[in-house]
């Protein structure tokens, strides 16, 4: 069984792929070796921050319980345009429907009981080095799973 | 004394753009030859190149940022524009939309 936070990023992969905006170009940990093409944009790209884990029940016998708080990233990288501003906000629109969509998309399929949030939106990053300009946002998700010390790839 | 100098570094960029000019730009009408870079840049994790034009101040006077260049087959958008102060200016390009 894959540990929970691939579960978590494939999870997220499937809810946001086919959207309207960024359709299949939907890529998980994807190396820095292969850059995206500018015929891949617009863009999302998921992979995880932070986590910190913390047992249940200090006290509790083996195996402990264990509560891991997940920060998957999802950014959005899009080629400038004048309505740059336009398209980011579409297509962070869509990401956050999909996600709400059911009570099953907002636990993230039950890997996530107590639900599955959106943190926090980066400012908008732009890179003119390129002959496209490059915009780039950092959507911060947050939510917690529980696991088992001696069992991290099942979700309870 | 001064204005000999000016001469020499006159000739001397003329010399150089004309030995090391790559390819020919035109800019509202008028051509000239030029030095053009297109190296590969990665910006924000996207691949893509950053399309340089190296030309004497006097090849395209009062180009403006915004205005269509055409070099090596393609229209671009002139993004900045960067004297030297020494008679030599680089274009950097943006892929025309």
């Amino acid at each position: 069984m894959a540990h929970v936070r691939k579960q978590v990023r494939d999870a997220l992969k499937a809810a946001l792929t086919g959207l309207p905006t960024t359709g299949a170009r939907v890529f998980v940990s994807r190396p820095e070796a292969r850059p995206l093409q500018s015929s891949e944009l617009p863009a999302l790209l998921i992979y995880m921050g932070d986590e910190s884990v913390a047992p249940l029940r200090p006290s509790q016998a083996w195996p402990q319980l264990l509560r891991r708080t997940l920060s998957p990233l999802v950014d959005l990288v899009l080629a400038q345009s004048a309505a740059a501003d336009d398209t980011a906000d579409q297509a962070i629109n869509e990401i956050e429907t999909a996600l709400s969509a059911s009570e099953s998309a907002a636990r993230l399929g039950g890997l996530m009981p107590e639900g599955f949030l959106l943190r926090g939106i980066s400012p908008m990053r732009e890179d003119a080095a390129g002959e496209t300009p490059v915009h780039r946002i950092t959507l911060v998700f947050q939510g917690d799973t529980f696991t088992a010390a001696n069992a991290p790839g099942v979700a309870l | 004394m001064a204005a000999a100098f000016a001469d020499i570094l006159d000739r001397i960029n003329r010399d150089s753009i004309g030995l090391l000019a790559d390819a020919v730009a035109t800019w509202q009408g008028r051509c000239a030859n030029v030095v053009f870079d297109r190296r590969y840049v990665n910006a924000l994790g996207v691949a893509s190149s950053n399309p340089v034009i190296r030309a004497l101040d006097d090849s395209f006077p009062g180009v403006m940022v915004g205005d269509t260049i055409h070099v090596a087959g393609e229209d671009f958008t002139v993004a900045s524009i960067e004297p030297d102060g020494a008679g030599v200016m680089l274009l950097h390009l943006e892929r025309a939309a």
